[in-house]
């Protein structure tokens, strides 16, 4: 029920002023013709009422008056007719009596023969005195009245008036003052629909300058048609929207200056990461050209040396070069595929990702399954593209195996269309991303921002999704070209 | 919100009373598929039965005479019943076939009916120390008219064709100026009775009319309204006072028993008061002496 109310209540809110107006003005007109008909009606009853009460009285006592001489004469014949004309001239009468002291009949104008009933309905109580008696009736209601005649000296003369009779009568005046208020009601409705377009007229032009500066169009202005309330705010309308003109040509200025600097910013940070790759790239080859290849000289010059000696503490000292020579072979190789795995460069980003994850499972005990959908082993795409994502790939696996506790890692990497789409997902401890993102000590976090920053800088999207004890997904979207 | 409310339950709780006025009558079945026959009182029957002529309107004359009836009913113990017809011929009619005892009636009629059916004087009423009456012609009070003779042309109200206060008198004068009143006058109207020829002339209906002594003093003493606007300009010389007189046929004792309590009404207190009412000083034995000037005239008009 009250949500029935609230949505009456709401619909009765949505719908146009004009309408509203017009409907408070309809509903007020509705309640005041209803009221005053109503009120008409029975003010008219209760005064007619009482004339037409006293018009019964006067025409029974009238009659009673008239019949006393044709009573008295025994001539009968005129009294009926006297009775006759009276009751054809007054349409209000139904029957017309004259009973004796014994409350017989002595004559009657009834279209039928009077009832035992009718006959005790009513009688006069003091010999010069009306007595009225209303009862219903196979024909409606009437209005009996009984006068003695002569003071009752010529018994009683008994005339039935129709009670509807009245009703007829206000019905045709309420009929005619319904017509005429209702005439006067759709004059003041049509006067109010003047008034209210007029009123309304400034508004709806406001409403519709309004939209239009809602969808774009800021040149538009708002027409002050009167120096009321509503041309006021039409005024301060206009000032508002020039002032927000001004404030959004500044904001566009701005805008285009942020834009600027962004593209400059990020055609830095593209040198930046492209002169760090060249740089990791650059260190690596010439650790592995330079450095592995003297050290291997090194280990080639040990073993002839070795076989050339022959004291065994010289063998010893030897073989423990070669060992410490080995390992460091081994560090600057994991060093080189660290600083940039040939394999991206040599079979592609899939085959240098599984090799990292292959040595990542070897170094942390962390199982990493990875899936390919819609991708060859081989498939090439984008380098820029390839060398960024790899390095996101390579912070989340660091970043997970640094803090989240996890015993497994699904990776996925899906072709969509021309893009790619690679969801990188723990079982680890998750964390609130919000507070994590905060800057501490005024420094943000770098690990994620560097991945945000990266794949950004590829126009792709960069989502993380994470809550405590749940675990955390990483979603990048790049394109392929 | 709250006095919205408020608003709407006293707005439905008008529209409420306004609608609900509605009373519970009792019902009636008004029309009966049994006859119900019309009582209306046949004449002649059982008691004695009084005709009264319409000397003065019946109404007056019921209200006049119903003391007098009752007084009469309680002394003789016999029911006594009253019958008023319009005209005075009706009354000799009534009286004649019998449907009637005793009339009221006025002294022409009286002639007539002795002449008639032989009807008989029964009491004879004494009025102011009078067993005579007058005709009077009276016209309205702001009239200039002075005379009889001066009414030529003009309108006059008769009360009956039998009457002869107001009728064989004014006809009689006439007759003794060769005219009649169909010349005489401009026009002419039967009233029924005297009462009703002063208020035609009072309402000046009529410019004069011809009415009963008796019945103009009567109403002169009553402060009538109508009779003050009349003035009479001519005193028609005495007649015979109307008697109360009785069908041949009247059983003897019961006219006895009633002569007597006529008689002797005036010498019982009760009878006493009911004659002053009427006007009437006593009731006295019949006298045929007094009528010879109506006789007269009666017999100079045929």
């Amino acid at each position: 029920m009250k949500n029935l109310f609230q949505r009456f209540i709401n619909f009765l809110l949505s719908v146009p002023l004009f309408i509203k107006i017009m409907g408070i003005i309809s509903g007020f007109i509705i309640i005041f013709v209803f009221i005053t008909i109503i009120s008409t009606k029975n003010i008219l009853y209760e005064i007619l009422k009482v004339n037409y009460d006293k018009l019964a009285i006067a025409i029974t006592q009238n009659l009673s008056n008239r019949s006393i001489d044709f009573i008295l004469t025994g001539d009968f014949v005129k009294l009926k007719e006297l009775f006759q004309e009276t009751k054809d001239f007054h349409e209000e009468i139904e029957y017309i009596m004259l009973l004796n002291k014994n409350n017989q009949v002595v004559i009657h104008i009834l279209p039928q023969d009077p009832s035992d009933e009718l006959l005790k309905a009513n009688y006069v109580f003091y010999s010069n005195k009306e007595h009225c008696e209303i009862f219903s009736s196979e024909i409606g209601l009437i209005k009996d009245i009984a006068f003695p005649v002569l003071e009752g000296r010529l018994g009683t003369l008994r005339i039935g008036f129709k009670e509807n009779y009245l009703h007829k009568d206000i019905k045709k005046i309420i009929n005619r003052v319904g017509v005429s208020i209702l005439a006067a009601s759709l004059l003041s409705m049509i006067v109010a629909y003047v008034l209210v377009t007029i009123i309304n007229k400034p508004i709806q032009d406001l409403t519709k300058v309004a939209k239009a500066i809602k969808d774009g169009d800021i040149n538009k202005r708002a027409r002050v048609w009167s120096s009321d309330e509503v041309g006021k705010l039409s005024e301060a309308f206009n000032i508002m929207v020039d002032n927000l003109y001004e404030t959004n040509q500044e904001l566009k200025k701005m805008a285009d200056t942020l834009r600027e600097q962004e593209n400059t910013r990020l055609q830095l940070v593209n040198k930046l990461i492209n002169a760090y790759e060249e740089e990791r790239k650059r260190i690596s080859r010439e650790l592995h050209d330079k450095i592995s290849q003297s050290l291997t000289s090194i280990k080639m010059g040990l073993k002839s040396l070795q076989s050339l000696s022959k004291d065994s503490e010289d063998m010893e000292k030897i073989e423990k070069f070669k060992i410490m020579l080995n390992i460091s072979l081994e560090e600057i190789h994991e060093l080189c595929v660290d600083l940039r795995p040939s394999l991206l460069d040599d079979f592609g980003f899939f085959a240098a990702v599984r090799e990292y994850i292959k040595n990542f499972e070897k170094g942390f005990n962390i199982k990493v399954n990875c899936k390919l959908k819609g991708f060859s082993e081989y498939e090439r795409f984008n380098p820029l593209a390839e060398i960024n994502v790899y390095r996101v790939i390579q912070e989340a696996l660091s970043n997970i195996e640094k803090h989240a506790s996890a015993t497994e890692v699904n990776i996925t990497f899906e072709k969509v269309d021309s893009y790619l789409v690679a969801v990188v997902k723990d079982n680890g401890c998750g964390f609130n991303i919000d507070e994590k993102l905060k800057s501490v000590n005024g420094r943000k976090p770098l690990g994620i921002f560097g991945m945000q920053e990266r794949i950004s800088l590829l126009g792709g999207i960069f989502k993380i999704k994470s809550a405590p004890q749940n675990g955390t997904e990483i979603f990048i979207k790049v394109s392929l070209c | 919100m709250k006095f919205d409310k408020v608003f709407i339950i006293i707005l439905v709780i008008m529209v409420l009373l306004n609608c609900t006025k509605k009373e519970e009558y009792k019902r009636i079945k008004l029309y009966s598929s049994s006859k119900q026959s019309e009582h209306t009182e046949e004449e002649g029957s059982k008691g004695v039965t009084i005709a009264i002529a319409p000397v003065i309107s019946p109404k007056r004359s019921l209200i006049l005479y119903e003391d007098l009836v009752k007084y009469l009913e309680k002394k003789s113990n016999i029911p006594i019943k009253i019958i008023q017809k319009n005209t005075y011929e009706e009354i000799n009619n009534i009286l004649k076939i019998g449907y009637a005892d005793l009339g009221f009636v006025c002294t022409s009629s009286f002639i007539l009916c002795e002449r008639d059916f032989k009807a008989e004087i029964f009491v004879i009423p004494q009025v102011k120390g009078a067993l005579t009456y007058n005709s009077y012609i009276i016209v309205n009070v702001n009239s200039t008219f002075k005379k009889f003779e001066d009414l030529k042309g003009k309108s006059f109200a008769f009360c009956d064709p039998l009457s002869l206060s107001g009728f064989f008198y004014p006809i009689s004068k006439l007759k003794l100026m060769n005219k009649n009143y169909l010349s005489f006058f401009y026009s002419t109207i039967f009233t029924n009775s005297h009462d009703n020829s002063i208020r035609a002339v009072a309402d000046g209906i009529v410019d004069g009319a011809a009415v009963d002594s008796i019945v103009y003093n009567y109403l002169v003493d009553s402060k009538d309204t109508y009779v003050k606007k009349t003035k009479v300009i001519e005193i028609s010389p005495s007649f015979g006072i109307p008697p109360i007189i009785n069908r041949s046929g009247l059983n003897r004792k019961i006219k006895k028993e009633l002569q007597n309590i006529f008689i002797n009404m005036h010498s019982d207190p009760e009878g006493y008061e009911i004659l002053r009412k009427i006007y009437i000083d006593k009731f006295v034995l019949p006298r045929y002496d007094i009528y010879t000037s109506a006789k007269e005239l009666m017999r100079n008009l045929e």
